[in-house]
């Protein structure tokens, strides 16, 4: 099979070269990985560029590249990549090459030297098709200050311009007007449903285990699907393939190790494990525990990656990663004892083949899995009576995914550079299922029938260069979706253009049409784990956007800095919102189901469809390395929605409309041994809706309790009609690091949340007070509106170790 | 559960930091607040109308009654006539305390004999109520046609332990032809008759339906669930138990009304919860002004 499909691709190899190079005869491809120097691990992203010829390719996500040439040439290649040395390779091309290179991390006491001696070879954001796309260095995303010094990568994701946070202190995003459902988050080609640990305030990716993080917002390729507004992909680090190494940290809030290193002497295979648990359970006890309560929280992580090479042309990797939360109760009287628990987590695995099928030719096959898991438990034992009494309740729901991909990449000449490949995954989704024991009642079980569905796609793209200053991303998506219910097929055109004006700048534009067949129920908006996922049906079409977007990408090589400017327009339909009123599905869902099954409440039942729109500008100021670095990032945003169902019909602003949201980063390194960061945001409130009047009113439907009773209503008359007051905060941190004998290197880390100690809007709500009338001396109820913040100044501090 | 969920909330809240907000600014609208419900059986057409109130007030902190706009125009038209209301103001023998003072309940509003503006099934009425300084406010309802009987009507009733406490419940069908707008409202009272106890211990409840709930032939209504009055005296002894049921078709203003408003309380103190916009169908003004037919009351015995 795979020798059928080595001819064929190579065939087509020969017509592509062919056809594209009629007028030239002999030519070769230099191909090869490009290693990170002392670890062995892969590096994705890097430049490879020619530089007589002025062209150039990047390796891909394994690290592969290949680019063919003339042969008998004398060239310059030229391998660049933020945060690592430039590697220069001159060499006269024979028939065919293999070249594999290793860089060098670049040492903080030499990277503002090697950052100027490299500036005009580093890539630059004027030279790539791709645009709407962010990838922050790794380095970088560490020393960025951080809520109670737990490095999260998501809350840096935030400070980049079109990106923007939910709540105060929430990891949950939201990507040019669309929501935290919009977003597919990936971490090594798997999804991960729910991306939060303690509710909404930590993401789930420890940052010690991450190799790369890139967020596409617009001009999505045509490898990218699923979701409306966003691709979040992330990857693992293989291990280090030349030595054992560990890496550990006491936090505030948690303790971190990881441990990678060869698995053999022949530097073939390594492994990477990296691990992260809380103990605010420790650290809260002594509140909690009562003689008759206890109760508790943590959440734990767990990365795990292998891989093997088996010759230049197979490699594999198994990576998994387990995370969960815990929440428990427990209440012990001398006849009555109450235990509940609530506990959410992903697991997630994924098997990668990447094999070369020729020079030109690189493939990687997935096997993927997925699983989100969100249990309640509930027991109660009443021994005060004869029998005693019993009442267990179990209560799950969750989407586990089993999916297989492959993935093409086929770089006939410089000009092209195709993509093509295919997914196809099988979901489960389990809205709820219930199993409820009761000696009062006698055994009761109801398991809602799991909701199977599959859905695929095909895809193709080229990256043509046609000529030296023009580069198109060209490509288009097959999308199916398929349950018991319905099924749904659609075509997803995407292009990218970026028109060279000179050498530093360039001008961009894309067009892409995304579709979305699963949905997230969630009215909160801070990341619950009782948010649903829950398929596309008969009533629920596919939520679908398009999205124009145009820009100016502006390289300064010397200073080492880049800008970018960029303007969309973004359309979402058949998104979908909670009708007005819905509350926590959990609350109703499970109440309904335990005690009155008649009672019961469809999930579709309880959503209304509608469509959204998000226009505005982004303008985006980086500097990735250097002694100091960092970025400020501004969006001018407009979003709205209009349903049938909600605000009389009448479009309304979303709740994370934000017109102006503004982020600047900065990190200098003093010397080799301190390293200062500051981070300073300020956004326009969040849109929220308010009463305008209040009256009597509901006479009709009055029942004994509220007779003779001053009842008044709140009169909302449309949706987020007012804004909270502006968001603005700024952290800080010192680290200072040292190195040990014996190759140990130290960090000790000391950051601020909120420096001015600003209290910021989490919510508002109107409140009542009772107070005495000056005149008359009576009591009266004044109503007044309270602002409810979460965080003051909240200092932190952290260590870590790492050989 | 709620008690993980008040955890988790408690958690999110742990160094939350509560500020009035002392300068914010909620425009405010001067509006007339009218409810009026009509329909053919009724002996008496009644109006209320009241005015809305800023939304950061100080109220009085006393229970009583909301006093009613006084100084109303309120007029009622048909196809083919008009006719005002006239204000009234009657006690209805209930009090209230202020001030440790016992004050009498007033029951008040405008009002028209029905035997001087018959209503009729699928007509449709205009309000139009007019008070100096406030905007006019007008609305249209049509009285639905349907009519409901209680020969349609079927119960079901039991008695369930919960937590050491007994509830009494009752779910209430009732037949129907299918259309594809019909709403009704279905009352439910559990009573109470005590020996040596003169009056009727009384809770009533609400649902509101419309044709999202028809399974079968038949409308469904969610369990009524009453708790039993248990802790009683010992000279008090029970002496009646029943249930009323009372089954209203009702317009879709009417419905719509009354949902948001029982949604809006069911929200209250949620903040994570969307507020409810309020349903009106008045132009110029809030509240509603609706129509339905009803059945007589139905008994169902329980001791």
């Amino acid at each position: 099979m795979t020798k059928t499909l080595t001819v064929i691709l190579q065939l087509l190899g020969l017509f592509y070269s062919h056809f594209s190079f009629s007028q030239s005869s002999e030519k070769v491809t230099l191909n090869g990985y490009v290693k990170e120097n002392g670890s062995g691990e892969l590096l994705p992203g890097v430049n490879v560029y020619i530089k007589e010829k002025g062209v150039g390719t990047q390796t891909n996500k394994y690290g592969f590249y290949s680019i063919t040439l003339n042969s008998s040439e004398i060239v310059t290649i030229i391998y660049s990549s933020v945060g690592f040395q430039t590697e220069t390779r001159t060499l006269k091309i024979p028939k065919l090459l293999e070249l594999n290179v290793n860089m060098t991390p670049i040492a903080r006491e030499l990277e503002e030297v090697i950052v100027k001696s490299n500036a005009t070879e580093q890539q630059k954001v004027s030279e790539n098709v791709q645009m709407s796309q962010l990838s922050i260095p790794i380095q970088q995303m560490r020393d960025v200050a951080a809520f109670l010094g737990e490095k999260d990568v998501l809350k840096v994701l935030q400070l980049m311009p079109g990106i923007q946070k939910g709540s105060e202190g929430n990891s949950g995003i939201y990507v040019r007007g669309g929501g935290p459902d919009q977003n597919l988050v990936i971490l090594d080609d798997a999804p991960v449903y729910n991306a939060y640990h303690l509710f909404g305030f930590f993401s789930v990716f420890n940052g010690d285990a991450l190799k790369s993080v890139q967020l596409t917002k617009g001009g999505f390729p045509a490898r990218f699907g699923g979701r409306l507004s966003s691709v979040i992909e992330m990857q693992m680090k293989d291990g280090n393939k030349e030595k054992f190494h560990a890496e550990g940290g006491i936090g505030a809030v948690s303790s971190r190790l990881t441990l990678e290193g060869p698995l053999f002497k022949n530097h073939k295979a390594s492994f990477l494990v990296s691990a992260r648990r809380t103990y605010l359970d420790l650290l809260i006890r002594p509140i909690t525990k009562t003689n008759d309560d206890d109760s508790g929280y943590y959440f734990y992580d767990l990365n795990a990656k292998l891989n093997y090479e088996f010759d230049n042309k197979n490699r594999i990797y198994l990576s998994g990663y387990f995370g969960k939360d815990q929440f428990h109760t427990e209440n012990v009287k001398t006849f009555e004892t109450s235990k509940s628990g609530l506990s959410w987590g992903n697991s997630t695995g994924t098997l990668r083949w990447n094999h070369l099928f020729s020079e030109k030719i690189f493939s990687n096959t997935s096997i993927i899995f997925s699983d989100y898991k969100f249990d309640i438990s509930n027991d109660n034992i009443n021994s005060n009576t004869t029998p005693s009494s019993e009442y267990h309740l179990k209560y799950s729901s969750g989407i586990r995914d089993w999916a297989i991909k492959f993935d093409l990449d086929f770089l006939p000449n410089p000009e092209h550079t195709i993509k093509a490949g295919l997914q196809l995954t099988h979901h489960r989704f389990t809205p709820s299922a219930i199993l409820v024991k009761d000696t009062d009642s006698g055994k009761y079980k109801n398991e809602t029938n799991p909701i199977n569905a599959v859905e695929s796609g095909l895809y193709l793209e080229d990256i043509y260069k046609p000529w030296k200053s023009l580069q198109i991303n060209g490509g288009v998506r097959i999308t199916q979706f398929s349950s018991n219910e319905v099924s749904h097929y659609n075509f997803e055109p995407r292009i990218s253009t970026a028109f060279m004006l000179s050498n530093d700048l360039a001008v961009k534009a894309s067009y892409a049409q995304m579709n979305q067949y699963i949905h997230l129920l969630s009215n909160s908006g801070t990341g619950l784990p009782t948010d649903l996922w829950v398929p596309s049906t008969s009533k629920i079409a596919p939520e679908r956007s398009w999205q124009l977007a145009g820009g100016v990408a502006k390289d300064f090589s010397e200073r080492n800095l880049s800008i970018t400017l960029e303007a969309y327009y973004k359309r979402m339909n058949r998104i979908i919102a909670l009708k007005e009123g819905s509350s926590f599905l959990l609350e109703d869902g499970l109440g309904n189901i335990t005690k009155d099954k008649d009672q019961e409440t469809p999930w579709d039942k309880n959503v209304t469809i509608g469509d959204g729109k998000s226009y505005g500008f982004e303008f985006l100021l980086q500097r990735k390395t250097g002694r100091f670095s960092g970025w400020i990032g501004y969006t001018l945003s407009w979003t709205s929605q209009q349903f049938e169902e909600l605000n009389f019909g009448k479009e309304f602003w979303a709740k994370y409309d934000r017109r102006h949201d503004l982020s600047a980063v900065g990190i200098y390194n003093i010397s080799p041994k301190i390293t200062l960061s500051a981070t300073w945001v300020y956004g326009t409130g969040n849109a929220l809706t308010l009463p305008t009047s209040i009256s009597p009113s509901g006479q009709f439907l009055q029942t004994t309790d509220s007779e003779n009773t001053i009842n008044y209503t709140n009169n909302y008359r449309s949706r987020n009609n007012f804004r909270a007051s502006p968001y603005h905060r700024m952290d800080a941190s010192i680290q200072f690091h040292k190195k040990l004998k014996r190759g140990f290197e130290r960090n000790w880390t000391i950051s601020i949340y909120n420096l001015y100690n600003h209290y910021n809007p989490f919510y508002y709500e109107i409140k009542t007070r009772i107070t005495n009338n000056p005149a008359t001396g009576s009591p009266e109820k004044e109503r007044y509106l309270s602002q409810i913040s979460l965080f003051g100044i909240l200092p932190s501090f952290g260590y870590s170790l790492k050989f | 559960m709620k008690n993980i969920l008040s955890a988790i909330f408690l958690f999110m809240l742990l160094s939350a930091c509560e500020t009035p907000v002392k300068e914010y600014n909620i425009p405010y609208e001067k509006s007339l607040v009218i409810e009026s419900f009509i329909s053919p059986e009724d002996s008496v057409i009644k109006v209320s109308v009241y005015k809305n109130e800023q939304v950061l007030i100080k109220l009085p902190s006393e229970s009583g009654t909301v006093p009613q706009l006084n100084n109303a125009l309120v007029e009622l038209s048909g196809a083919d006539h008009k006719v005002q209301l006239q204000w009234y103001r009657i006690p209805t023998g209930k009090f209230y305390s202020e001030n440790g003072v016992e004050k009498p309940v007033f029951d008040e509003g405008y009002r028209i004999s029905a035997k001087s503006f018959p209503i009729i099934a699928g007509e449709t009425y205009t309000l139009k109520v007019s008070v100096p300084d406030y905007p006019e406010a007008i609305a249209n309802c049509t009285v639905p046609l349907n009519k409901v009987s209680l020969n349609n009507v079927e119960t079901i009733y039991a008695e369930k332990n919960e937590n050491s406490t007994l509830l009494q419940t009752l779910i209430v069908k009732y037949r129907v032809n299918p259309a594809p707008e019909s709403y009704y409202n279905f009352t439910v009272s559990f009573l109470q008759k005590f020996d040596k106890y003169p009056d009727l211990q009384t809770t009533t409840a609400h649902q509101l339906l419309s044709n999202e709930n028809i399974s079968g032939n038949f409308l469904i209504s969610n369990k009524f669930s009453f708790t039993e009055l248990m802790n009683y005296p010992a000279d008090m002894k029970l002496s009646k138990e029943y249930f009323e049921v009372k089954i209203y078709a009702i317009n879709k203003p009417f419905y719509l009304y009354n949902k948001s408003l029982i949604e809006a309380k069911r929200n209250e103190g949620n903040p994570f919860a969307e507020p409810v916009l309020t349903y009106t169908n008045f132009s110029g003004g809030l509240g509603v002004f609706a129509g339905y037919n009803s059945t007589p009351i139905l008994t169902i015995k329980i001791k």
